[in-house]
């Protein structure tokens, strides 16, 4: 029972809301981004239309949004996907109070999952990575500070005004879940230890998600080698990154192995490889805003007492 | 009770739900006709040699039978525990589907479109091409390739098929004088870095071959 009580304790602790309004503006402006590549490359009437009416797929997959506004229609498609940039775009800016703001990551949501669920087979795990940031942006109610809500109310871009924090940590979790779930089921030959570590140089040569022909990085192979190895480990750990954000998130409260995370500033360490992970695949592979929507949970990891500290240049 | 032990209770069944969805399981290892690929064989060839290595030898056979009973046998309990959690997935998007790039395909398909135009077969899309660019903005999208890696499997035959039909819908507008659309998809395994590094060209095979009359489109 005492466990219980300092679970709900855990839970109910508040503070400012800069990191959540942070995740907030880079999940908006990923859903802005899919949706636009979406559109801008053609994609749009090829993917998310049945055969009727330009598509590939005789018959469109369908969420419970679609069966309850009674099937695809492209008129209905269209309204959608004009409720996802629009609600993207007031989510982005921060308007509306508690349950206006709420209101609008839902419709984001709902219109984001149903445009996405139409065709599974043009789907990746982007998607839901972006919904279910989206779910706990809806529950977080984000739009205290950095927002347009925020100017209205306060006069000033900023505030600090408190939120809940357990959104935040809902985030985490969901960061470290996809990350430690993945790197569990790496169980090819080429990712474990003992393997021959080619992960990566054959995942790079595989042409469905290369960007370029990357033979040219047959010299870097020992390279590859160990980023194959840093790659499985960091996603094979990263529980423990969970407990290095609770050690950084209640300083005073840790001892034994989340204090040792803490000395060793171990969250920093894996969001830095987090980032820099990224960002090589961002430049050597097309698998669409996966990279970003990772990125964009980010911000969760930071406490919000430490923007001022960033910004000024001193990191701890 | 106060609402801070509701919220607890709620946000401790969130936890529950994306842990069991997210909790490892082979969904895209319950076809069996995917173990022929020759990516999936030789995965399943070095997990039965590291077997070996500890004393369990068995036959490919033998092996392939009792891994597939036993996936079986998880994924009916892994179904039951998930399945009251579906409608919360479904109704806040919050699936966990985190299989990515579990292993790298060794043998895969690259796409590769032609008609048959004034007399010859002419190139028209090859994936990763500069010269083959046919609608290129549409098919090298991140969603499209991710369709064209899906139909590239057997499980797929139907949808592909399908996929190309469409492929010959398009052409038959766009190029008026082509009278056949061939889709087909080159499998051939990746280069070692050995073999990138002494300059060796792919060596592999067309399969899933395709042809669309265009000129019933018109």
């Amino acid at each position: 029972m005492r466990r219980w009580f300092r679970w709900v304790a855990f839970l109910d602790v508040r503070e400012v809301g800069t990191s959540i309004a942070l995740v907030r503006l880079l999940v908006a402006t990923c859903v802005l981004r899919t949706l636009g590549s979406v559109w801008w490359s053609g994609v749009y009437g090829a993917a998310w239309a049945d055969s009727a009416h330009g598509g590939w797929r005789q018959h469109l997959d369908s969420d419970p949004l679609w069966r309850l506004l009674g099937g695809f229609d492209t008129t209905t498609r269209d309204g959608l996907a004009i409720a996802a940039v629009v609600s993207a775009a007031l989510l982005a800016l921060g308007v509306g109070g508690e349950i206006v703001a709420r209101l609008i990551a839902l419709v984001c949501l709902q219109s984001f999952m149903a445009l996405g669920d139409l065709n599974g087979h043009a789907a990746g795990s982007y998607d839901s990575l972006i919904t279910n940031g989206l779910w706990l942006l809806v529950l977080a109610g984000p739009s205290r500070t950095l927002s347009v809500e925020c100017r209205r109310a306060t006069g000033a871009w900023t505030s600090e005004r408190t939120v809940m924090r357990w959104p935040r940590f809902l985030i985490v979790v969901q960061a470290v879940v996809m990350y430690g779930t993945t790197g569990w089921q790496k169980l090819s030959d080429h990712w474990v230890p003992g393997g021959d570590l080619g992960a990566l140089w054959y995942i790079e040569q595989q042409p469905t998600w290369q960007l370029h022909d990357m033979r040219w990085m047959a010299p870097l192979y020992p390279l590859t080698q160990a980023a194959t190895l840093l790659t499985w480990l960091w996603e094979v750990t990263s529980p423990v990154w969970l407990i290095a954000w609770l050690a950084e998130a209640e300083p005073t409260s840790v001892g034994g192995f989340a204090g040792w995370l803490r000395r060793l500033r171990a969250r920093d360490v894996y969001l830095v490889l987090g980032v820099v992970f990224h960002s090589l695949v961002a430049v050597t592979m097309q698998i669409g805003p996966f990279s970003w929507a990772s990125m964009a949970l980010y911000p969760a990891f930071i406490h919000p007492r430490e923007w001022a500290r960033i910004k000024s240049g001193r990191v701890r | 009770m106060a609402w801070p032990q509701v919220r607890a209770a709620l946000i401790t069944a969130h936890l529950i739900a994306i842990g069991v969805c997210a909790f490892p399981a082979p969904v895209g290892g319950m076809n069996r006709s995917s173990w022929h690929d020759p990516t999936v064989r030789a995965e399943l060839d070095a997990w039965r040699a590291r077997l070996g290595m500890v004393g369990v030898h068995q036959t490919p056979k033998q092996f392939e039978d009792e891994l597939w009973g036993a996936m079986t046998s998880f994924m009916s309990v892994r179904d039951a525990i998930v399945r009251p959690f579906n409608h919360y997935y479904e109704l806040t998007g919050t699936w966990q589907s985190w299989r990515m790039f579990v292993a790298p395909q060794r043998y895969p398909a690259r796409l590769i479109v032609d008609v048959f135009e004034d007399g010859e077969w002419r190139p028209l899309f090859e994936e990763r091409s500069d010269t083959a660019t046919w609608n290129r903005a549409i098919f090298d999208h991140d969603r499209l390739r991710a369709a064209i890696f899906r139909y590239s499997w057997p499980k797929f035959g139907r949808e592909w098929r399908v996929f190309a039909q469409w492929m010959g819908e398009r052409a038959a507008v766009e190029r008026p004088r082509a009278d056949t659309l061939r889709a087909r998809f080159f499998r051939y395994r990746t280069l070692s870095p050995t073999e990138a590094a002494a300059g060796m060209e792919f060596d592999g095979k067309f399969e899933h071959e395709v042809e669309i009359d265009l000129t019933a489109l018109r």
